[in-house]
């Protein structure tokens, strides 16, 4: 039937008609299996390809379930990280509530220890045969009238002089003797002997003024002896009422400690060792202090061997002193050096202070936990190192390996991966130093928090891509597998068709934003 | 694992993202370890590509100078875009077949075989727009009365 011409209407109508045959008969189909081509037999090349593509669709699925579970690791470390710093951020809140309510409670004055002399002897004096009583002038006893006994205590510049008159009995000069401070003098009559003996940390020299009267008595010849201190007194030990100043702190004669409470009472000390007045005792300080105002409490610390002055809340104190130099004042930041002043202005309640310590000392330990519960399906990027290899390819080469943190607590029981310097229960805001460290510690526990998350992140950023672009992938290829098209003549045309109407359209701008390489590129016009 | 990488006279390429062109003698050059490296002719610029496969060939050849698929998220969009556009047009088994290695391929960082692929989409793509010639141009008008090509009128007499 050639030669037939038709009019275009008509053409158009047969056309149509054509193809609705046809769709009608491969809709059926279809409709039936659900797939576009049932069997090789319908057509070979497009049932063996579209086998292969679902092969290959099944392979990109199964590397998408394996990505998807790295996915939800960090993912769920991520929110673990959230969750911590979020603690981590309170406890940096507790530490600077701490450090403006501040530690005024507990002012410790720091001081050098003395070193502990050696020694502990008693000097005695011997008599002729001749002195048998107390009562006996010490004439009769071979001392020479104008005679003078020198005793030096405490390598003082002072000298004391004991002048021995025609009337001086020995009990006169072992009264004179006792009332010097810081030696004891008794008469031992069963030895006929004066028994010099320093106090506690009582350094006595006796020396030879003019003509050594007391070693012309008895033909024992004294020389320059120092009496050394007590010897069994150590600071562990040391008793405030008994223990001087001197022994225990080194603090030497003069020196004047001054605590002012403002708008408030002041106390003065002024330390002696021994030279003129009784020597100071570690309990003397403290009176002191204590008598200033009633709003300062100073308590010897035995375990520490410092002296802790605790003011009241809201009280401001300061600690000034003239001239003393082995004293040192100081609450671990601030110190008074010899003849400057200080001023503490330090407020605060031991209460309140003791409260916050617990609370950070709590949050430090929920963030252990915290640390143990971030694992996934028994893997934990926060604990011990752990890694994870995220294989992208069948062969395995071509990976992505996450390298895990160890922040959960060490031996030590410290939080040192997170560079916490001490365990949680060794924070104490009672101390000033405890504060400076906690708020220190956790600026350096956000930023490596910080750290963490983004390197994490840059993993989990590179795995999702390649998580999209495979599930894109298989869209792509089962939308088409679903369209395989049978090698017929009509949709051929179509085809074609389709392909030289895009082209006639004209190519789309395809609107790229990729500067570097465009550049690159555009040099090779 | 070096290339070796004989340039003429004038010739031009990219080598680890440098613009390189040779001077007017022969050069040889060993590249000793893995970096990008495009040849002249394998150097599409954006106004050459003209066809749908060519636009398909410099997406991938952007991803490849762009270190890969991590570092070429930017790209991915505008690939399917390109290649869900050429499955719609064309979902016959070479298209699809030749689709599926470009992107497995991608995924397993061996972008430069990718390429080659997209030159055989290319070729591909040419062979059918050539046959079209025999058709003759198409009129976006389908109200143009114009005769039909006789061997599709033979075929619309037989399949009725």
């Amino acid at each position: 039937m050639s030669g037939i011409t038709l009019s275009a209407s008509i053409r158009q109508n047969l056309l149509s008609l054509q193809n609705t045959t046809k769709l009608l008969d491969s809709t059926a189909n279809r409709l039936s299996t659900g797939k576009r081509v049932n069997s090789a037999i319908d057509s070979p090349n497009s049932f063996f390809t579209a086998r292969s593509l679902t092969n290959r669709a099944s392979d990109l699925n199964n590397r998408k379930d394996s990505i998807g579970q790295a996915i939800s690791l960090l993912q769920s470390t991520d929110k673990s990280l959230s969750a911590i710093t979020s603690l981590v951020e309170q406890a940096k809140a507790k530490a600077q509530q701490a450090d403006e309510a501040a530690t005024g409670g507990v002012n410790n004055i720091t001081t050098e220890k003395a070193t502990v002399v050696t020694g502990g002897t008693t000097l005695s004096t011997s008599f002729s045969a001749n002195a048998t009583a107390a009562g006996a002038l010490f004439t009769d006893i071979g001392g020479t009238a104008g005679e003078a006994i020198a005793i030096n205590l405490n390598g003082n510049a002072t000298t004391v002089n004991i002048t021995i008159t025609v009337g001086t009995t020995i009990a006169s000069v072992v009264s004179t003797l006792t009332a010097l401070n810081g030696i004891t003098a008794v008469y031992n009559t069963t030895t006929n002997q004066i028994d010099i003996t320093g106090n506690g940390g009582t350094d006595v020299a006796i020396g030879e003024g003019g003509a050594s009267l007391l070693a012309d008595l008895g033909g024992v010849k004294l020389d320059d002896i120092a009496v050394a201190a007590d010897a069994t007194k150590t600071f562990a030990t040391a008793n405030k009422d008994t223990d001087l100043l001197r022994d225990v702190f080194g603090v030497t004669d003069a020196q004047t400690i001054i605590t002012r409470v403002t708008s408030g009472g002041t106390s003065t000390f002024t330390s002696e060792d021994g030279g003129s007045a009784a020597p100071s005792t570690i309990a003397d300080l403290i009176s002191a202090i204590n008598s200033g105002d009633t709003a300062l409490t100073a308590t010897y610390n035995t375990t520490t061997s410092k002296i802790d002055v605790k003011a009241a809340e809201g009280v401001a104190v300061d600690f000034s002193g003239t001239g003393f130099t082995a004293l040192t004042l100081s609450d671990g930041t601030n110190s008074l050096v010899a003849g400057t002043d200080v001023t503490y202005t330090k407020l605060g309640s031991a209460a309140e202070v003791g409260a916050l310590t617990t609370d950070f000392q709590t949050l430090l330990a929920q963030i252990n936990a915290l640390i143990g519960d971030a694992g996934y399906k028994g893997t934990n990027l926060l604990k011990a190192s752990a890694t994870l290899d995220v294989k992208f390819n069948a062969k395995g080469d071509s990976k992505l390996t996450i390298t895990g943190k160890s922040m959960e607590v060490d031996t030590l029981g410290i939080l040192s991966g997170l560079k916490f310097t001490q365990k949680a229960t060794d924070y104490d805001f009672e101390t000033a130093g405890d504060i400076t460290a906690a708020k220190a510690d956790v600026d350096l526990a956000i930023t490596e928090l910080r750290t963490v998350s983004s390197t994490f992140g840059t993993s989990l950023g590179i795995i999702q891509t390649r998580e999209d672009f495979t599930k894109e992938l298989v869209n792509a290829l089962e939308s088409g597998a679903g369209k395989l098209v049978n090698a017929s003549l009509e949709e051929e045309s179509a085809k074609l068709l389709a392909l030289q109407t895009r082209q006639a359209l004209g190519i789309q701008s395809l609107t790229i934003s990729n500067q570097s390489q465009q550049s690159i590129l555009a040099l090779f016009r | 694992m070096g290339l070796k990488l004989n340039l003429k006279p004038h010739e031009k390429c990219i080598i680890g993202g440098a613009a390189v062109q040779n001077g007017n003698k022969m050069a040889s050059l060993m590249i000793a370890n893995q970096t990008t490296i495009l040849r002249e002719k394998h150097i599409m610029t954006e106004e050459k590509a003209d066809t749908l496969a060519k636009q398909i060939y410099f997406v991938v050849q952007l991803i490849y100078l762009d270190g890969g698929i991590d570092n070429s998220k930017q790209n991915h969009e505008i690939f399917f875009k390109l290649i869900r556009e050429f499955i719609d047009l064309d979902p016959s088994s070479v298209v699809l077949e030749i689709i599926a290695k470009i992107g497995q391929q991608i995924l397993d960082g061996e972008d430069y075989q990718a390429l080659a692929q997209c030159r055989k989409l290319i070729e591909y793509e040419k062979a059918i727009l050539s046959r079209l010639d025999d058709i003759g141009p198409v009129d976006v008008n389908p109200q143009a009365d114009k005769a039909l090509p006789a061997d599709v009128v033979n075929q619309l007499e037989a399949g009725s």
